[in-house]
């Protein structure tokens, strides 16, 4: 059950991730990047993580994408790249995509070389929020002031000129 | 057995023929209710005191000739209804009444069913909102962003709202607060704050009035539904009579104490107590009169969430004293 409810769930990531690439509106790729995200979610669930499965869930498919759809929709981003900039992002695309795929090997070259950790049967909510607030408390506190601090920054952005 | 027991969960109780016909009941309910306070008869004519007549309403509509606007996003217009309706009858399947045991996790109830029903729920106003934009019709675009931009306010006290309960029985999941509450039926009080607000939420997010801003016929038409007609708006339909259930019997199963007790007296408590949340939404629907998208934002930032929030105070408060 479990080994069937893998494969299908990690073909439905990869195949939504590759229709997310592929579909030319931006509003029908970050549909196809929620089903992504759900299908990861899912995924987590089966490694017997079901807090960060939940997260995954709620923030990126929830939270996130309806944020994100939000700006598609109000924006007209249909008319796509002007065609002068195109060679730079074509570079800048090559680029960033030799160091993903470098970081992936990487990653994968330790991961096949070492012996997974055994991993413990479930990690509990519980456990990850001690770790939260004790081992990870400054990192954590200082993650919040960023964002506190993004959203000031938004908020002045977005404010108008004559205090209106 | 454990297979046949499954299926019949998934397809009559409380699968889709029990939440096709209870829905279209709870539809008659709330529409009798509201017309009786306001002086009218209601739905008289199909069936006896009109009981059929959300049935004969929808037959009606599968029936009716179904346009596809030519400008549409076709694809994501007419998948939407289909996805909509799946996502209501899959949270339903999350709700306690039968089938679960309380020690292991099952499809139907796990730790955490909560937030995941939860989830669910909110899905439905993103649909709505897709809905509009893929109708490419100014009135549904409208309608749309004001979708949107009412569950920015009343999502988060909504969440709240509906997870003190489930803090003071230290569970997210639905059986086991339920099952906390029937051994401790006086600590139901605690809660009272936070079944007020949810039940405002809940009018909110069916989008029924003093919310029904996103599809304000006196201004911007059909809002949402403008382009849908024929089977997709049937469908939809449907898709907000089964949300209803499910939303009221969410709040029923945090607030309420839930359905224990087996089969039979789960299925007459799951009747009982969601007819009971319904009258109070219809209650709401008749006693008000329709808000300004600002001012439903406003309210829900300024009076639900901080009331919400106090609930959780006097929840921790409770925790901490009594238990």
């Amino acid at each position: 059950m479990a080994a069937v409810l893998f494969w299908v769930f990690s073909c439905v990531s990869i195949g939504a991730v590759l229709a997310m690439i592929l579909s030319r509106h931006p509003a029908h790729a970050a549909l196809w990047l929620v089903l992504a995200f759900a299908s990861l979610g899912g995924l987590f669930g089966l490694l017997a993580a079901p807090f960060v499965a939940v997260v995954q869930i709620i923030i990126y498919a929830g939270a996130i994408m309806v944020l994100f759809l939000f700006v598609l929709m109000t924006i007209d981003a249909k008319a796509g790249i002007p065609g002068e900039k195109r060679t730079f992002a074509l570079a800048a695309a090559i680029v960033l995509a030799l160091l993903l795929l470098a970081e992936i090997g990487l990653a994968a070259r330790s991961l096949l070389l070492a012996p997974a950790a055994a991993v413990s049967d479930s990690i509990k909510t519980a456990a990850i929020g001690r770790l939260l607030f004790e081992k990870y408390l400054y990192p954590f506190e200082i993650t919040s002031l960023l964002i506190m601090a993004a959203l000031v920054g938004a908020v002045a952005l977005v404010k108008k000129k004559d205090g209106a | 057995m454990a297979a046949v027991k499954t299926l019949l969960y998934l397809v009559v109780y409380p699968g889709l023929l029990f939440l096709f016909v209870y829905s279209t009941f709870c539809e008659w309910f709330d529409r009798k209710v509201y017309a009786r306070l306001q002086n009218r008869m209601g739905p008289t004519h199909t069936g006896r005191g009109g009981i059929l007549q959300p049935i004969a309403d929808f037959f009606k509509l599968m029936a009716k000739e179904d346009i596809v606007p030519d400008r549409a996003d076709k694809k994501l217009f007419k998948a939407l209804p289909v996805v909509g309706l799946a996502v209501v009858l899959t949270a339903a399947l999350l709700l306690p009444l039968w089938h679960y045991q309380p020690g292991a996790s099952t499809f139907n109830s796990f730790q955490g069913d909560l937030i995941i029903l939860l989830y669910l729920l909110s899905l439905p106003t993103l649909i709505l909102f897709l809905a509009g934009w893929a109708s490419t019709n100014a009135f549904s675009i409208i309608g749309g962003t004001r979708v949107l931009t009412m569950l920015f306010g009343y999502e988060v006290p909504l969440f709240l709202a509906v997870l003190s309960p489930a803090m003071l029985a230290g569970s997210w999941r639905l059986v086991e607060i339920a099952a906390f509450y029937q051994h401790r039926p006086y600590l139901l009080l605690v809660n009272l704050l936070g079944f007020a607000v949810a039940l405002v939420c809940v009018q909110a997010k069916l989008e029924r009035t003093p919310f029904d801003i996103p599809h304000a016929e006196t201004e911007i038409v059909g809002g949402t539904f403008t382009e849908y007609s024929g089977k997709k708006l049937a469908l939809f339909r449907l898709m907000t009579d089964v949300e209803m259930v499910v939303s009221a019997g969410l709040l029923s199963a945090v607030f309420l104490g839930g359905f224990g007790g087996g089969l039979i007296l789960g299925f007459i408590q799951f009747v009982l107590k969601t007819l009971f949340v319904i009258f109070l939404l219809s209650l709401m629907r008749a006693l008000t009169s329709r808000l300004r998208v600002d001012q439903v934002v406003a309210m829900a930032w300024k009076y639900l969430a901080p009331l919400a929030v106090l609930q959780l105070l006097i929840v921790i408060l409770v925790k901490g004293l009594v238990l």
